[in-house]
């Protein structure tokens, strides 16, 4: 009997300390404004890189949050990009992205597995690993950096895509 | 004093001809066994290394263009070598050094920490490791195009 007790108490002390130990987290679905992915010219037949910087600050991403947000996870969730309008653009085959920022490392986020067309808007396939994408949400600035392949043998100057990533982030109050 | 003045300026006129900078690095590179090259540029405060050249770009299984077949992440195994970023996140330390990076096997889809040190201006070391740096393994890449 007292056997019985004592398990019974010891169970109850750990659900009101797993309890207490737990956070309330929120989930938002984030979409960054239509950025440009930049590769500066002349470039050449093979890889080019292109780039585009998100700035932003926390609270202007999460107005209804009160102050110290803090980042519990993120993930990208779709990428999608389209070739400028009115611009001239040679032919370009897959592109991959990645993202950085101050005190995370480059990681790869997504892959288009298909030859680019002018005026056409693609989606990317997501990275099935992401590492330290909170992290990166927290630096309140991010690099996106294009490794695409241009198939024409002429050069070409500046090319700009627009690029959209819209991430899940998690947020602890 | 003429002699030891001699002496001075000689030091002094080796130490600036080989005093590098973080810049030096970026370029294209050649690795040891000649099958790819790979050009180094900095994107925000680090360097970053890619391959821009395959000597045999061609996968003989498949016909098509090679990929990173061997990539622990599948859904990224698609993305083409031509072009992939196999260095990453290196910090200039000063003194020939940067380190803080990794580099990429493609032959077996397993990144290594690495270090890279400048001999001088057309060759580096680039040494990959596993946990401590005495283990490991030193390859020199020699610089395409030399400075002149």
């Amino acid at each position: 009997m007292y056997h019985n007790l004592k398990i019974a108490g010891s169970c109850f002390l750990l659900i009101c300390l797993m309890f207490s130990c737990s956070v309330n987290t929120e989930k938002h679905e984030i979409t960054t404004p239509v950025l440009d992915l930049k590769a500066v010219g002349p470039l050449f037949e093979g890889s080019n890189t292109a780039t585009a910087t998100w700035e932003f600050s926390l609270q202007d991403l999460f107005p209804n949050l009160e102050e110290n947000i803090k980042i519990e996870k993120a993930k990208v969730k779709s990428i999608q990009i389209q070739t400028r309008e009115g611009m001239d653009f040679p032919k370009i085959g897959k592109m991959v992205i990645e993202m950085k920022s101050k005190y995370t490392d480059m990681t790869k986020i997504g892959l288009l597995d298909d030859n680019i067309q002018p005026d056409k808007k693609y989606t990317f396939q997501v990275a099935d690993e992401q590492e330290d994408l909170q992290t990166a949400i927290s630096d309140e600035r991010i690099t996106f950096v294009g490794d695409f392949d241009m198939l024409e043998d002429e050069y070409y100057e500046d090319v700009i895509f627009d690029l959209q990533v819209t991430l899940e982030i998690e947020t602890r109050n | 004093m003429k002699t030891k003045l001699f002496l001075i300026t000689f030091c002094l006129l080796g130490y600036f001809s080989f005093a590098q900078e973080a810049g030096d690095i970026v370029g294209v590179w050649e690795p040891g066994h000649g099958k790819a090259k790979v050009k180094i540029d900095k994107i925000d405060d680090k360097f970053y290394g890619k391959i821009v050249w395959l000597k045999e770009p061609i996968d003989p299984a498949t016909g098509e263009p090679k990929v990173d077949k061997n990539n622990p992440d599948e859904s990224m195994q698609n993305a083409p070598l031509r072009g992939f970023r196999i260095l990453k996140d290196f910090q200039y330390q000063g003194e020939g050094i940067w380190e803080e990076g990794t580099i990429y096997d493609p032959e077996n889809g397993t990144s290594y920490s690495c270090i890279i040190t400048m001999n001088d201006e057309n060759t580096l070391d680039i040494r990959g490791y596993v946990g401590v740096k005495t283990f490991g393994r030193t390859d020199t890449w020699r610089r395409l195009t030399r400075k002149k």
